[in-house]
């Protein structure tokens, strides 16, 4: 319950918005424009003073002398970095006009334009600040466009709702707006913030992980963390695992489609789900740290280049599925099959490869390319873990995390092996010779389109 | 082969592990080391965020009557807070919003019909606010709030004993932060500074929040002010301003102690800073820079002051009380009796009286004038600058005896009641000594 009036004193009287002002007539509003060019960022700051204050302040000498007096002081006050760098501020026009007010008072509205240069030639991120009569009362609004270049992302809008201050919104469900700093990240391009291409298939999928992240990100920070809701979470986690492994990218399909294309053991499938497991946890575990201890580490572009060196292994992969098919192209009925199987268990199990070591050396090598990415929803709950001092709880829920993408790849490696015997018996016989080189070069296409996108995010 | 046989155990191992630690481990592994963080819900003190709670709910639910209230007394308290009219307006929509809606007996919500009382208060309306606050206590006898602004609205019009016997029913009632700092500012009425300090400690020691601290710490420097301790005003000031630094009051009250213990710069820098802010103080800072011989920033401080009146009066809501204060000082006296003779139809309040007084002495009326000022000391009005102007009176009367004792009364109860005006009573107690 609000108490009414907690002040015994009556304040003296002030006088309510009579003209366009919504603070009251000794208002001082400051609207500030951004414009951001590719080689100079613009500022257009407009001051409207209401009548009390355009009394106030003196104008000495012309109006013209005045607004460059007052635009000057306003450049002081105005601070503007670039990735940390102070922006140099320079007044390129000045305009200060009086206009009718209540009781026959006049009103005020000083127009500065401000430059500073700028070379957006790589995404940058730019703070303004505008502490210009901080101690006033007024409506205070910021706009932040790009001309030529894109903002991929923005504290401000872009287009102003007071029309530059001159029509203030009179809503009772809306305070006046107060906003004295913005942040933008800039980027070469055109475009506005908040562009990021979405794949309606996806779309769905990925609300409902993000729905599962959220209920585990909930019950690691839970106040007290019972026996039950650990067990539901670690079960979560698994289940976000699983989800994770089946969304498209990170080339972890393509392993299910190796896996299928040759005849494999179950037991050598297990332990490519193993390895996957393992790798996700320990890149988990690594960039965790690596977030935790430095603070200027960015964990986008160290996961967007895990992402390029993953699809940079499939690709090989795939070379090398290629020339091994062609060679047993040509060479049919070659014992293959024992080699492999022998080849791989030690190839894992030794950390070297012998005699047949290549081919086994590529399912490793796959194996680790498909867990190489962090996913970004298991590293959010470690870092969260952390931060509530339940490190050793966030590494299980990590591995349960592995373990519940090697569980998927598990199931579709079986499934497609299934698939597969049940096809060849029909008229994809015919088919069967050319397999191998279909699944190289399947694995070969994927590399190269993981490794692409990932290239792409990072420039 | 046989490596993907150790291997397998080894799995099943870590998933043993995984689920014995998940069972064993909630006396020890899954504990946190450290306590829960605060929830990062709104603090009570965070009045924008408030409003903004309250914005957001009613986007949801627009006909909760006691949300629409809740935000009329947020968008009031934002008004006291920033000075800012605007909020007045704001407040005023909220309320009768609320009023509008429907609730189970027909009767309006009766917190936004306090609210309204508030308002008028705010707005200098306290036969309007009186009217509202008795229409709560009917329909709600037992809703505290009503009583502080039934007592404030007494207190502005002069109306003592309901004041009192109002706020003696409140303090059984209801003895908390509202009802004490009330009852320190009847106790300041009756020339009882002890008593009144007593009541602001109480107060100061329950203030729920930030604001309410230094609300009452700034009351206590008023206080210490007008009993002539302009070092103990400044402490309590500090304190008030280190609980809220937007405080108003306090920021006048630093500036105002400030001078008169010489530090000039500081006061002037102070008062210049608070008027960009505030222009309800341009008088006192003009009449410091008067003082200090800066007449043309003195008058720049007056016609702010006028234009401020001009647009209240534009707006119908003309403060008679400020305007023949200042016309009696700095302008036409007989314009400044006009003023408060209106005023004082509306409400014979101690500070009406006193300034009629001396709008009256002013334009040269002293034997009319000495009523007044008598009266104003018979209803309680224990101020330095009250019994200055009754000296002035008397002197002017030719009561060279009686004017002394109230020069003498001035200047014990505060020496430095007024840069002027403490120096003139000097000269004039000097001169018929």
């Amino acid at each position: 319950m609000i108490t009414p009036l907690v002040s015994p004193l009556v304040s003296p009287l002030v006088s309510a918005a009579l003209a366009a002002h919504p603070l009251g007539n000794f208002s001082v509003n400051h609207y500030d424009g951004l414009t951001i060019h590719r080689d100079r960022i613009e500022h257009v700051a407009i001051v409207d003073s209401a009548e009390i204050p355009t009394l106030q302040e003196t104008v000495r000498g012309s109006v013209d002398a005045h607004a460059r007096r007052a635009c000057a002081r306003l450049r002081d006050t105005v601070e503007g970095t670039v990735e940390g760098r102070p922006l140099a501020w320079r007044v390129t026009e000045t305009s200060f006009a009086y206009q009718a007010g209540a009781a026959g008072l006049r009103t005020s509205r000083l127009t500065c334009r401000l430059s500073a240069p700028l070379r957006v030639d790589r995404p940058l991120t730019l703070t303004f600040a505008n502490a210009h009569r901080a101690g006033t009362v007024g409506w205070r609004e910021i706009t932040a466009r790009g001309d030529g270049v894109r903002l991929s992302a923005s504290s401000v809008p872009a287009h102003s709702v007071s029309g530059e201050l001159r029509d203030y919104p009179a809503d009772l469900l809306r305070s006046p707006l107060d906003v004295r700093q913005a942040r933008v990240t800039v980027e070469p391009g055109t475009g506005d913030a908040g562009t990021s291409v979405t794949v309606p298939g996806v779309d769905i999928v990925t609300r409902y992980t993000a729905l599962l992240a959220d209920r585990l990100n909930t019950l690691v920070g839970a106040d007290r963390l019972t026996v039950p809701l650990g067990m539901l979470a670690l079960f979560l986690s698994l289940l976000l695992g699983a989800v994770h492994a089946a969304m498209p990218g990170h080339g972890k399909t393509v392993m299910a489609a190796y896996l299928a294309g040759r005849d494999r053991r179950l037991r050598d499938t297990v332990a490519v789900a193993a390895t996957v497991t393992a790798t996700h946890t320990a890149g988990v575990l690594v960039l965790g740290v690596l977030v935790t201890l430095t603070a200027s580490f960015t964990g986008e572009a160290v996961l967007s280049w895990l992402g390029v060196a993953s699809g940079l292994i499939i690709a090989l992969i795939g070379v090398g599925l290629l020339r091994s098919a062609r060679r047993r192209d040509s060479t049919p009925g070659h014992g293959h099959d024992h080699g492999h199987g022998h080849g791989h268990g030690h190839g894992h199990g030794h950390g070297h490869g012998h005699g047949h070591g290549r081919r086994s050396g590529g399912v490793v090598a796959l194996a680790v390319a498909g867990g190489l990415v962090p996913s970004p929803s298991a590293l959010v709950v470690l870092l969260g873990a952390v931060a509530l001092g339940r490190t050793v709880f966030g590494v299980m829920t990590v591995v349960c995390y592995g373990l519940g993408m090697a569980l998927t790849l598990l199931t579709a490696a079986l499934a497609l092996r299934k698939l597969g015997d049940l096809a060849l018996l029909g008229r994809l016989q015919r088919l069967r010779p050319y397999s191998a080189t279909m699944t190289a070069t399947l694995v070969l296409l994927v590399g190269t389109g993981v490794t692409l996108r990932a290239v792409a995010a990072l420039v | 082969m046989s490596s993907i046989r150790r291997s397998l155990p080894l799995l099943v191992c870590l998933l043993l592990g995984c689920v014995l630690l998940a069972l064993y481990a909630p006396g020890g592994a899954l504990r946190r080391d450290e306590p829960p963080p605060q929830q990062a819900g709104r603090s009570p003190y965070d009045l924008a965020g408030s409003i903004e709670d309250a914005q957001n709910r009613l986007r949801g639910h627009p006909d909760d009557a006691a949300a629409w209230a809740g935000l009329g007394f947020l968008y009031l308290e934002q008004a006291r807070r920033t000075a800012d009219g605007a909020y007045h307006a704001k407040a005023r929509g909220a309320f009768e919003r609320s009023m509008r809606l429907p609730t189970g007996d027909g009767e309006p919500y009766i917190d936004a019909v306090i609210g309204m009382g508030a308002l008028a208060n705010a707005g200098h309306d306290f036969a309007g606010a009186v009217r509202w606050a008795e229409r709560a206590r009917e329909a709600a006898p037992y809703r505290w709030p009503l009583y502080g602004v039934l007592i404030d609205a007494h207190l502005e019009l002069g109306q003592y004993q309901q004041a009192e016997s109002t706020l003696r029913h409140m303090l059984d009632g209801r003895p908390d932060f509202a009802s004490f700092t009330r009852a320190a500012r009847l106790e300041r009425v009756h020339g009882r500074p002890g008593p009144a300090r007593e009541l602001l400690h109480r107060a100061c020691e329950i203030a729920g929040d930030p604001a309410e601290y230094a609300f009452c710490q700034g009351q206590l420097g008023d206080l210490a002010w007008h009993t002539g301790d302009p070092r103990a005003a400044l402490t309590a000031y500090a304190e008030a301003l280190a609980a809220d630094p937007g405080h108003v009051p306090s920021q006048a009250g630093r500036a105002r102690a400030q001078a008169a213990l010489g530090h000039v710069h500081q006061a002037r820098r102070g008062y210049a800073s608070l008027v960009a802010r505030a222009p309800s103080f341009v008088v006192e800072y003009g009449e410091l820079l008067e003082h200090l011989g800066d007449r043309a920033g003195a008058r720049r401080q007056y016609a702010v002051f006028t234009a401020q009146h001009k647009l209240l009066a534009a707006a119908g809501n003309a403060d008679h009380l400020a305007m023949g204060t200042y016309e009696a000082d700095h302008g036409d006296p007989d314009t400044a009796v006009r003023h408060l003779r209106a005023e004082w139809k509306r409400r014979q309040s101690i500070e009406v009286a006193d300034a009629l007084g001396w709008a009256l002495h002013r334009a040269g009326r002293h034997a009319e004038a000495a009523t007044y000022a008598a009266r104003a000391e018979r209803l309680g009005g224990h101020h330095a600058l009250f019994a200055y102007h009754r000296g002035e009176i008397e002197q002017a009367l030719g009561h060279t005896a009686s004017a002394r004792a109230h020069l003498t009364r001035a200047l014990s109860l505060n020496p430095h009641f007024s840069p002027a005006g403490a120096a003139r009573a000097r000269e004039l107690l000097a001169a018929t000594a």
